[in-house]
């Protein structure tokens, strides 16, 4: 059955491709030929599995370029099929008739809530997970939820690759006896000495419930935090960024290797570091993994450029339902440094499922777009009466924000008259309704 | 008009603190002198001279922390809500108020004994989603987001009568509590900015008069978009 489910599989993959299909149905149809295909394959004997809220597909995409750029074969599901069909599909189109995968290195995508399922299957021999935050809480309730449904994603032996600077992340260690490796970003001139934001998802110990004091802040709750009561901290790290530059867009990993980034943010300087990590515990040398990320490009139109009539601007892919996401966008348009006019469109609030869910845009800290150098606000799309109450107990003047439920009408307003240069904030949902109506011109720079 | 906002820290799950924001503006645009005083855990409470109370939803952990906290003042609360303090519990801040919690790993939680219910999570299970919940009180139904793992059992006087989201127990059905100033709820969030003419009912009772009429179009705007959405998607199965 073995083999027939292999050739199902590849024959409806590859039919599937002509017809510009999905990715998930040959893998259903294999498991449905053979339920435990999955254990027969003969796989590789790197399996790097990454997960958490935010980065996981720039962290994963990075990983495979500096795998590929150091000659290593890779194999991930870039289609961000993360369920257990998707990854079935794609180890099936990687192996042999004999069921043997081909790849060096099997890096998957793991979704938070289906890496329990995907793991009772095969186990990653190398376990990242970058983060925990308030994401699409319409289908994960809330982080401390999400870790517990994690925790039957571990098993025995996995290597976890940890972040270091998230106090709930830090928590997956406690009662198990893995192999535990730490990143975290050490403190940068641009790091604060309190957290920020509209809510305190650090102002108490996820183990312990204790008050916790930081020593600093990188954004929300991650920096370097402990707790009094119970002693939970941030542990000492293997990897970490060591210096940075947001103007300059570099980052020095270790005190040893510089990294120069198309695109500086501390969200991005987080995910160039689990990349990094990751590869040095896959067996890459430090100077090697950091050839290859300097100057890498983030793909899949996170950050696109384009004109608005005659307006230059630039878009943030950011995500609804999680203000960490955009939090991290408004930071990066007000310091910009020129004048500057902001666009939140928000339309559909997902693309994968129906939601009216608006709650997300009070824990956003749009209290920052009243820097100065924020000209005018365009606030567009099915929500923008959510976004116009929101913003109404921002303490931004109203003379300076447009309504405009009409994507169309919104960008010609930011073509006639839009100051200073135009940031886009806005999910990957929606993002197309941007970039339909204005000239984009290329992606990967801001 | 003094209110009490309690666990502003860690009772905060999604957005709850703008509940707070809409309503201290409310107030003060009935005319309104407002305070807002901010308790948390390790803070000693006394609920003397406030006309309302507020807590917040948050995680099931961040809950237990908070009800070990109140519970010593479980007496002094009652004795507050029977002197005509208002109150409003929202997410699973309404779920401390019954006799006990039963966790996931089935402890008991003792709860505040205000109402005669206990309230049962379940473990790995959950519920969320949107909500449309009708209020008997006012016309426009009140949307929202359910996201609880509890339900209850025992006699509630309930609230709201769920038109689209899970209630007490089960889908549909009563939802929430009402008993005299004391309101508790399952929808999660900036309830009050979502749902003006809840938020206006509820300053009227704060006021015991009927408010002045004032216009809030972004928030009237933005409830009824979300409504016209929800009733048209209301049979159509989900697509996750």
């Amino acid at each position: 059955m073995k083999l027939i489910a292999i050739l199902a599989c590849k024959l409806l993959r590859f039919a599937g491709k002509l017809m510009g299909k999905g990715s998930s149905l040959p893998g259903r149809v294999a498991l449905k030929l053979d339920p435990n295909i999955l254990q027969k394959l003969t796989l590789p004997d790197r399996i790097l599995a990454v997960t958490g809220s935010n980065g996981k597909t720039s962290t994963v995409e990075m990983i495979a370029h500096v795998l590929r750029e150091n000659g290593l074969k890779v194999s991930y599901n870039k289609e961000g099929s993360n369920q257990i069909e998707g990854v079935t599909t794609f180890l099936l189109s990687d192996c042999t008739l004999g069921g043997r995968v081909r790849s060096d290195v099997i890096l998957l995508e793991s979704d938070e809530r289906f890496a329990r399922h995907t793991f009772r299957h095969f186990r990653p021999t190398h376990y990242v997970i970058t983060n925990l935050y308030r994401d699409q809480l319409t289908r994960n309730g809330h982080p401390e939820w999400i870790f517990d449904i994690l925790q039957d994603s571990i098993h025995p032996g996995t290597e976890l690759i940890l972040n270091a600077d998230d106090p709930l992340v830090s928590c997956f260690p406690m009662g198990r006896d893995n192999p535990v490796v730490w990143f975290g970003v050490d403190r940068l001139p641009f790091s604060e000495e309190t957290p920020s934001g509209r809510y305190r998802d650090g102002a108490y110990c996820p183990h312990c419930k204790g008050p916790m004091e930081y020593d600093f802040c990188h954004y929300n709750h991650i920096g370097s935090y402990r707790c009094p009561a119970c002693g939970h901290h941030r542990h000492e790290t293997k990897y970490a960024v060591t210096q940075a530059s947001l103007a300059e867009k570099y980052l020095v990993l270790d005190g040893e290797y510089r990294v120069d980034m198309s695109f500086a943010g501390i969200y991005h300087m987080y995910n160039t570091l689990a990349a990094y990590a990751a590869c040095r515990e896959l067996g890459l040398e430090g100077e090697a993994v950091a050839r290859a990320l300097s100057g890498y490009a983030l793909r899949s139109g996170r950050i696109v450029s384009f004109r608005a009539g005659d307006r230059p601007g630039t878009l943030l892919a950011s995500k609804h339902e999680n203000s960490v996401s955009y939090d991290q966008s408004i930071r990066v348009a007000v310091g910009d440094g020129r004048d500057v006019t902001v666009l939140v469109l928000v339309d559909a609030i997902s693309r994968k499922y129906f939601t009216s869910e608006t709650s997300w845009l009070w824990d956003i800290d749009f209290e920052r777009l009243s820097a100065p150098s924020v000209k005018q606000i365009v606030l567009a799309g099915r929500y923008c009466w959510d976004l116009a109450a929101r913003f109404d107990y921002a303490g931004i003047d109203p003379e300076r924000i447009h309504i405009e439920a009409d994507v169309g009408r919104a960008v010609d307003w930011l073509g006639a008259n839009a100051a200073g240069y135009i940031y886009a904030i806005t999910c990957f949902s929606d993002k197309d309704k941007l970039l339909s109506r204005v000239e984009p011109e290329r992606e990967g720079q801001a | 008009m003094k209110i009490l906002y309690l666990y502003h820290d860690l009772m905060n799950l999604y957005g709850e603190s703008g509940n707070l924001r809409a309503l201290e503006r409310h107030l003060a645009d009935q005319g309104e002198e407002v305070s807002v005083d901010r308790r948390t855990l390790g803070d000693a409470l006394c609920f003397d001279g406030y006309d309302f109370l507020y807590i917040g939803a948050g995680t099931e952990r961040s809950q237990k922390a908070a009800l070990e906290h109140l519970r010593p003042y479980a007496g002094a609360l009652k004795e507050a809500l029977d002197g005509g303090m208002h109150a409003l519990l929202t997410g699973n801040a309404a779920s401390m108020a019954g006799r006990e919690i039963v966790d996931g790993l089935g402890k008991i939680w003792s709860g505040l004994g205000l109402l005669d219910f206990t309230a049962r999570e379940q473990a790995g299970v959950r519920y969320t989603g949107d909500a449309v919940a009708a209020f008997p009180e006012i016309e426009p139904p009140l949307v929202g987001f359910i996201n609880k793992c509890d339900d209850w059992t025992g006699r509630v006087p309930p609230l709201f009568r769920m038109v689209m989201g899970r209630g007490n127990r089960g889908e549909g059905g009563d939802e929430g509590f009402r008993q005299g100033t004391l309101l508790g709820t399952h929808l999660i969030g900036p309830v009050l900015v979502k749902n003006p003419a809840f938020h206006a009912w509820l300053v009227g009772r704060m006021l015991g008069r009927e408010p002045e009429p004032v216009s809030y179009p972004y928030e009237e705007k933005a409830w009824k978009v979300t409504y016209e959405a929800l009733m048209a998607r209301r049979d159509v199965p989900s697509e996750t």
